[in-house]
């Protein structure tokens, strides 16, 4: 049985000194949608400068099956380190991970009303639809 | 080490991976094809045979990057160690996390799924490892929680086997270089924290020579690495990727007295380009290359081979200091009649070479890229180096007269001993982001190229065979059955070239 996961702190030295952004991953995303994505995330990390990425991501979808919508990221990336994990299906795992972290970089692709929602209610910024 | 009580980390893999061969890893090949006109089990004992294992199930011989992921762990102070796939239950009770490393996962890298495509069948190496994965021992130490983490060169498969995934229950995919990354991954999985699902190890994260640990039990047939990555930059490659590091000689001499004091006698030189051993970019130096010959051949009781040499630099080298002829003459010949190594062609077409492959014919240009193969051939065949070739079909922006100009050069090669591999393109390396080649893509000229090489590659084999391989009398069985097999393919050898272009008619319908 796989389990969720979510974790925030972290021991790990590929996750040290880190980009971290949220993917939120819903049904429905089109392979023109997934390119715009790769595209979104990869200006957001290189504008930083950072060699080392710690993905988060929120998924309906279930753990690894999201990896059908994100694995073109992994394909186009060559030079960072990358660290994905799996926090949660549900828009209250959202909002615990942006509590938790400081006021990440949220990327949403797909169908997923509930999550703008949640957002909006909390009034969170900083956020990307594709 | 608490060896009596079992070991918590367990790092394994499945038959396919934990054989030595015979001794000839040329046959572990093999085990990327499906049984072809032999009942699976021979197949199986011909090309992956059970390895040697003490009481604990520990094996004499091991995959080399497994060794380096022990050896870190090991030097860590976890109590870990390799254990073969038959014996993992032995360790039932102690097991907190289970390792799994593979070249080809699923089948889904060069060749395995090129003769997946021709023939419909599912390669053994595919089949092996499913049975390993659905074992009684893997379900039950998944049953207690033991956490699993996989790694190694088809990391990048499981991308693509989600399924597999949350079926077999697999924790973590490392993809790339491990000494850095994977105590704290195994701190973590001892401690019950969550892992990460993916983990890709990008530059900053890669080890230095300092940073890379000997290792501590015998490698399959005394594998062992010189380098790391590749200056060449080829775009099909993931190699080139990584930054290029050049292993010191002491650092390679223990890594042999390991092996001999298990009781491998020959050694495998690993690297991209051995020529390129501390060169000067990619031009081979003679004096590094000499001196780390002198010191591996001192050590090592047996015979060497080399992992891969690069065209270009076999040229550039003869023809410049006479050193494969020195080499071969004055220190490799005196011991052993040949030496086997694999090379890369890829492609005949100068077009095609200067979009995939600026640098491979470096210091030469790419227009001359033909004429460095044909050269680099003779060269090899003159000095008793027996090269396994590879070519790729269906690489992104291919043409037909590029599949052509492949055609064209490998006439020109008839004349010179070698295997050569026709492989169907893999999104790998900078290119890995682009399409897979697929049988629906498969073309007549493609066809042309595949039965030339079947030509080329029996006619010699069986020179080969009589020549310099399986000589010895303890494996007279499997010389038997390999004779048999190509014999069996020369008989057919008609019948293969209706069966793919039916291949290609049933695509045309699609």
């Amino acid at each position: 049985m796989v389990k969720q996961q979510v974790a925030i702190k972290t021991r790990l030295r590929i996750e040290n000194n880190s980009k971290r952004i949220v993917l939120v991953i819903c049904d429905g995303v089109s392979s023109a949608e997934t390119m715009i994505l790769v595209n979104e995330v990869t200006k957001k990390i290189k504008r930083e400068g950072k060699r080392r990425v710690l993905i988060y991501v929120i998924s309906p979808l279930g753990r690894p099956k999201y990896f059908e919508v994100i694995r073109r990221l992994i394909q186009e990336n060559i030079s960072l380190s990358m660290s994905i994990r799996y926090s949660g299906s549900k828009p209250e795992n959202l909002l615990e991970l942006i509590r938790k972290l400081d006021n990440p970089d949220v990327f949403i692709a797909g169908l997923c009303r509930d999550f703008i929602q949640a957002l909006d209610d909390i009034g969170y910024k900083n956020v990307i639809v594709i | 080490m608490s060896s009596c009580k079992g070991f918590e980390i367990v790092i394994t893999s499945d038959r396919t991976m934990m054989s030595n061969h015979h001794g000839k890893e040329f046959l572990g090949f093999m085990t990327t094809a499906p049984a072809i006109g032999l009942p699976k089990w021979l197949w199986m004992w011909i090309a992956a045979p059970k390895m040697k294992v003490d009481s604990l199930g520990r094996p004499v011989e091991a995959p080399y990057g497994l060794r380096k992921v022990e050896a870190v762990l090991q030097d860590a102070g976890y109590n870990a160690a390799i254990v073969d796939p038959d014996h993992i239950h032995k360790h039932i009770d102690s097991m907190k996390v289970l390792m799994i490393g593979h070249h080809d996962f699923f089948a889904y890298g060069p060749p395995s799924c090129e003769w997946w495509m021709l023939t419909g069948k599912e390669p053994v190496n595919r089949v092996s490892f499913r049975e390993f994965m659905e074992s009684p021992a893997v379900r039950e130490a998944e049953r207690r929680g033991a956490k699993i983490i996989v790694g190694g060169p088809a990391a990048w498969q499981w991308l693509w086997a989600l399924e597999e995934w949350k079926k077999w229950g697999v924790d973590c995919v490392i993809d790339g270089e491990a000494e850095l990354v994977i105590t704290d991954i195994v701190e973590a999985a001892l401690n019950n924290e969550p892992l990460p699902d993916y983990v890709y190890v990008g530059p900053a994260d890669t080890p230095s020579v300092e940073q890379i640990p000997i290792i501590k039990g015998a490698s399959v047939n005394g594998l062992v690495e010189i380098m790391r990555g590749c200056p060449r930059g080829c775009r099909f490659c993931s190699v080139t990727l990584r930054p290029l590091r050049f292993m010191p000689i002491e650092h390679i001499v223990k890594e042999i007295e390991v092996n001999v004091r298990a009781g491998v006698k020959n050694a495998i030189l690993h690297s991209e380009d051995v020529l390129l051993y501390y060169a000067d970019g990619v031009k081979p130096r003679p004096e590094p290359v000499l001196r780390l010959h002198e010191a591996v051949l001192k050590t090592t009781p047996g015979s060497i081979a080399w992992a891969h040499i690069s065209l270009a630099a076999t040229k550039y080298a003869e023809e410049k200091y006479r050193l494969i002829s020195k080499l071969m003459n004055d220190m490799i010949i005196p011991r052993q009649k040949y030496i086997g190594v694999e090379v890369g062609i890829e492609t005949g077409s100068v077009r095609l070479a200067k979009i995939i492959m600026p640098a491979k014919a470096a210091p030469y240009s790419p227009e001359q890229w033909p004429e460095v193969v044909e050269d680099a051939f003779r060269i090899m065949h003159e000095n008793h180096i027996v090269p396994a070739a590879t070519l790729i079909l269906g690489l992104p922006e291919e043409k037909p007269e590029d599949i052509i100009a492949t055609a064209e050069l490998l006439d020109k090669l008839k004349p010179y001993r070698s295997l050569i591999v026709p492989m169907f393109f893999v999104p790998m390396g900078a290119f890995k982001n682009r399409e897979w080649f697929k049988t629906h893509g498969l073309r007549e000229e493609h066809v042309d190229v595949l039965i030339q090489c079947l030509r080329h590659s029996v006619r010699w084999a069986e020179d080969i065979m009589n020549r310099f391989y399986i000589r010895e009398p303890l494996l007279l069985p499997v010389r038997l059955v390999l004779k048999l097999f190509l014999s069996s393919i020369r008989k057919n050898m008609a019948k293969v070239k209706p069966a793919l272009e039916a291949i290609i008619a049933n695509g045309e319908r699609r």
